[in-house]
């Protein structure tokens, strides 16, 4: 048996899986101490699965804070965790992942062989990725997935120009105070996130299956959204959130 | 300063040496009678040919040679007018013209064609780069005006290489004017107008003085030698002028040189590039003797053998990018930039 | 193109109205890191030189020094005049925070430092500026800290064909030689040039010794100690430079060992102390940065000054040639020939990948990178494109995709 756990920014999760079958899975949010969560949550799968620490025979950290658990045996990025799980769960076929997380988005190209052939990621800001549409979701008074439902609804998307979460911000602000309706600029907002990773879509292979992971994906409406902009079938592979940790668990 | 360049020189000194004092190194001279007729001493019209050239002694085309050490005529300008005989016979535009004149059977002509053409054939406008004395001559010109810090004047490629038509202009007229006083009607005009390129050549009044020997420097007799004097003076100062003040821009005109160069392309020696390792720096195209740019400006692998081209792989040596030009022997590398650290001048 | 003087009427305003006086950024700390990682006894020459520096601030020389940016900039000319050549470029936090109020906004980091380290007053030494005009920022910048130095403006163009525009450049190489000649009571020839020329000659033929031991051991000398080199080249003296870099050659040769981590080709804006984000993060990410392709260290190095008419103008025109045809600045017309030397770096030292590193707000390099992106894809060259400034808060994202890269490196290796 194996657990993966995967420390991100927002979320922490951890999946413990024998052979490649996942037995338990849990999740928090990380917090200021993210050692400290990583371990609790890894005893709580654990207990979830009903087996002891020692059964496990690996334990593999991936995200941000993948240095700094020290209890693991190894750990990989993200980008190969994510790719790794992508192409188990697809089939084993050559497909392109996305991947919204809280700090970053993700577009990566894994090939046939279930390598990385390529994979890019949003610079240093927060522009385009979760972490924004959380912060737009505050000043819509709901929260990230509240804000996929509402643009679900929307009749006439507004178009917002900016990713930049602060420019964003101020540009919400002034829809709203000219009695804008909150579905628009939400199916809006979602487009220019969208917009943003169809772009990254675009400098890959046109003609390989897509899949969509992480936290993003449980977005409502933001599938469609990129589905619309791209002109590409996209597949939401099951619990997205736990993708990433799944695939670091296999590797 | 760089070895190709460094064994260039000395290949064009031995050359010299060779080609100008080949006569007095292999063969022992004796101021034989010959040279005291009036007819071309060694030059003798081959059998099934009419001559009827006479030619005083003094006048212009007298020569001051004697038979030379190998019968043959090199790519090359190898002038006749060499100090007492030199290695080879004379040129090859000399070679055409008095056989036009004389009318000689192909038959005849055909095993110094073939030679000549082999020749070529093997190692292109090396020759010019390489060998000929009066390219020598030039280079030693361009060396001091670089001495004296006189800045290069630059032409442009089109029009270094339009200047060949200039030189085609000569050979045609050159040649026609031989065949003409070939034919029996004009016979008596052979005695102006025989070899009328060799007549205002540069070479000619060069040659002699390798010798110490004054060039026949004019003849005033009529007006036909007073006209053929003054061109020839004029043709000096060209040549003087291209190559001092440029490079090598005399060589674009050479009679000799273009017959040359018709066998440049698809020679054995090929000059090759590897585009994907230029970077443009203009290093090749600028060192270029011949003011050709054509290495800087190819953006495909292949081979770049061009007419103008005499071959001297300046560019192939200032080249500082690794393997990115090269030279190759009937397909076999002959020389490359192997060692990127060695490559500093 | 003269010296020029710009706004010369508000040269009080301008000094009175900046209060970032005397500024005094401290990176000894950051170099002793880097001292303690170095395994080459005799680079210990060049940690001095650069702490000597760093301390005093400025520098003290019996010939009048000359600052320049950029390899447009012909260094031959201003050794061949006597004068000391000192490369001003730098990426300095402290001083970008400085020069903010000079510079503020969307301006690249490196205007920025520059700016800063004037205004601070840590460049009173300099006798004159020679600013080219490769970038817009550069060109303004000529304009921004005239009212405390003496400015030459050198503007070559943007074209960087030799065919139209070696004249040009030729007559701008000469008007700055005869402005420096006069300038400085100095008369040099052909002589003088011939001999700088030597000098840089002679550091083109070390440095490209240590390229060749680095692209094949790059653990020889280790990546900190090869930009710590190419900084101290920036204001050292330029027969000592090439004197220690030959001891520290002789020494480096005998660390040949081999490892096994992926190679990496580093291209892109230049990674100038103490700016070593990048090569820190590198470093961690388990990658060898076996080569460069960057304007400061193979730029400026890599190839000689090929004189071949050795008059006056020849050389001059050569030096042209070497320093503006022969560019990789991407200020200049020359992406082609970018996308081919990074083919051909790859190919002929068998690298793993490139890394295209692009100093945030810098437009020059960013412009490029989705066309190299595809280019470099098209040949299963592997290629990540990393932006970033001087900040170093983003380490952790930075780590997180060299990883990756480098887990993708190692999965195209099996
Ligand atoms: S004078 Fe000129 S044309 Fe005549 S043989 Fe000599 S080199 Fe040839
Ligand atoms: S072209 Fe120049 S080098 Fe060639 S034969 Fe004529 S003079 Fe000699
Ligand atoms: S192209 Fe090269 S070999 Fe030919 S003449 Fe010019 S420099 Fe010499
Ligand atoms: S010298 Fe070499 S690298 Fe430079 S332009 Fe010519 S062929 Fe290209
Ligand atoms: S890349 Fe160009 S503009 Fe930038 S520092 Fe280098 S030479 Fe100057």
């Amino acid at each position: 048996m194996k657990a993966g756990i995967d420390i991100g920014s927002v979320m922490t999760k951890c999946v413990i899986v024998e052979g490649n079958r996942v037995i338990a899975k849990t999740i928090s949010r990380s917090g200021p101490m993210p050692e400290k969560i990583a371990e609790n949550i890894l005893q709580q799968a654990l207990k979830n699965a009903g087996i002891e620490f020692s059964q496990l025979e690996k334990i593999v950290s991936t995200g941000y804070g993948r240095h700094i658990f020290s209890l693991n045996h190894k750990t990989v990025t993200e980008v190969s965790a994510a790719a790794k799980a992508s192409f188990y769960l697809s089939g084993e076929k050559p497909c392109l992942v996305i991947d919204v997380g809280g700090q970053d988005t993700k577009t990566i190209e894994v090939d046939r062989r279930g390598e990385v052939v390529d994979f890019l990621m949003n610079d240093k800001c927060a522009a385009g990725t979760g972490r924004f549409l959380e912060m737009m979701a505050t000043v819509l008074e709901t929260d990230i997935y509240g804000l996929g439902k509402l643009a679900l609804s929307a009749t006439k998307p507004v178009v917002i120009n900016s990713t930049c979460s602060v420019f964003a911000e101020s540009e919400v602000v002034s829809l709203l105070a000219h009695n804008e309706r909150k579905e628009n600029i939400a199916a809006g907002l979602l487009n220019a996130i969208a917009a943003r990773i169809a772009t990254m879509m675009s400098h890959f292979h046109k003609d390989v299956p897509v899949v969509f992971c992480g936290g993003g994906a449980n977005i409502p409406g933001l599938k469609e959204s990129i589905e619309k902009i791209s002109g590409r079938q996209i597949h939401i592979l099951e619990n997205p959130q736990f993708v990433v940790a799944f695939g670091a668990a296999i590797s | 300063m760089n070895k190709i360049n460094i064994a260039r020189r000395i290949f064009q000194i031995l050359s010299l040496v060779l080609l100008v004092y080949g006569g007095y190194i292999f063969k022992e001279w004796k101021e034989s009678a010959e040279t005291e007729q009036s007819i071309f001493p060694s030059l003798k019209a081959p059998p099934g040919s009419i001559s009827t050239t006479k030619f005083e002694k003094g006048s212009i085309l007298w020569p001051s040679g004697a038979t030379p050490v190998i019968e043959n005529y090199p790519p090359s300008l190898v002038c006749r007018f060499n100090p007492k005989g030199g290695m080879f016979k004379a040129c090859i535009l000399h070679f055409f013209s008095e056989n036009l004149t004389w009318q000689t059977q192909i038959k005849y002509l055909l095993p110094y064609i073939t030679l000549f053409i082999l020749l070529c054939f093997l190692f292109g406008r090396m020759w010019c780069g390489w060998v000929c004395p009066i390219g020598t001559v030039g280079d030693f010109l361009t060396f001091l005006r670089r001495k004296m810090n006189i800045k290069v004047r630059r032409f442009p490629q089109n029009f270094r290489i339009n200047l060949s038509f200039t030189g085609y202009g000569i050979m045609a007229i050159a040649l026609t004017i031989s065949t003409i006083i070939g034919m029996p009607n004009f016979a008596r005009y052979q005695c102006y107008w025989f070899l009328p390129y060799c007549q205002i050549c540069p070479a000619r009044l060069i040659c002699p003085m390798f010798g110490l020997i004054k060039p026949n420097w004019k003849d005033f007799s009529t007006g036909i030698t007073t006209t053929f004097t003054i061109l020839a003076w004029l043709v000096l100062g060209l040549f003087v002028a291209a190559f001092y003040f440029g490079r090598r821009v005399w060589c674009h005109m050479c009679p000799v040189g273009l017959i040359n160069s018709w066998f440049n392309k698809g020679a054995g020696v090929e000059l090759h590039k590897k585009a994907i390792k230029c970077i443009k720096c203009g290093y090749c195209a600028d060192a270029c003797p011949m003011g050709l740019t054509k290495m800087y400006q190819m953006n495909n692998d292949g081979i770049y053998n061009q007419n103008a081209c005499i071959m001297c792989f300046r560019c192939v040596e200032v080249c500082p990018r690794e393997n990115c030009l090269g030279v190759k022997f009937f397909g076999k590398e002959l020389f490359r930039r192997k060692n990127d650290t060695k490559k500093v001048s | 193109m003269t010296q020029k003087k710009f706004l010369d009427n508000f040269r009080d305003e301008i000094q009175k109205g900046f209060v970032s006086d005397r500024i005094s950024p401290n990176n000894i700390a950051e170099l002793q890191k880097y001292k303690r990682k170095s395994e080459i006894p005799s680079m210990e020459n060049f940690y001095e030189a650069i702490e000597n520096f760093e301390n005093k601030k400025t520098f003290e020389l019996e010939k009048p020094s000359v600052g320049y940016f950029c390899n447009i900039v012909p260094e031959e000319i201003i050794l061949a005049c006597d004068l000391h050549p000192v490369r001003l470029c730098c990426e300095d936090q402290v001083c970008a925070q400085a020069g903010e109020e000079i510079a503020p906004g969307d301006i690249c980091c490196v205007i920025k430092s520059i700016c800063g380290k004037f205004y601070g007053r840590l460049y009173e030494n300099l006798n004159l500026v020679i600013i080219p005009g490769t970038c817009d920022p550069k060109t303004k910048l000529a304009e921004l800290i005239s009212p405390l130095k003496e400015i030459y403006f050198l503007d070559p163009g943007r074209d960087s064909d030799y065919l139209e525009n070696a004249a040009i450049w030729e007559s701008r190489y000469t008007e700055l030689f005869d402005f420096l000649k006069k300038r400085f009571h100095k008369n040099p020839g052909r002589t003088q040039l011939i001999s700088a020329c030597h000098k840089t000659n002679k550091r083109t033929e070390i440095f490209r010794k240590i390229y060749q031991l680095r692209t094949d051991y790059p653990d020889s000398i280790n990546v900190f100690d090869y930009y710590i080199m190419i900084y101290a080249s920036f204001f050292m003296e330029i027969e000592l430079w090439n004197d220690f870099a030959e001891k520290v050659y002789s020494q480096a040769l005998e660390k040949k060992k081999t490892q096994n981590k992926p190679r990496i080709l580093l291209v892109g804006t230049p990674v100038i102390f103490p700016n070593f984000k990048i090569i820190d993060v590198l470093e961690q990410s388990g990658l060898a940065m076996a080569t460069d392709i960057q304007c400061t260290s193979f730029g400026r190095f890599f190839n000689p000054v090929e004189i071949d008419e050795d008059t006056e103008s020849g050389i001059i025109r050569a030096l042209a040639l070497k320093n503006i045809a022969g560019s990789i600045c991407p200020c200049l017309l020359n992406l082609e020939k970018m996308a081919n030397l990074i083919i051909d770096t790859v190919n002929q030292y068998n690298l793993d990948g490139v890394i295209y590193y692009n100093l945030r707000l810098c437009q020059v390099f960013e412009i490029q990178t989705a066309i190299l992106r595809q280019i470099l894809k098209q040949r299963n060259i592997p290629f990540i494109s990393i932006k970033t400034d001087l900040g170093k808060e983003d380490t952790g994202q930075l780590k997180t995709r060299l990883e990756a890269f480098r887990e993708m490196l190692e999965s195209h290796r099996k």
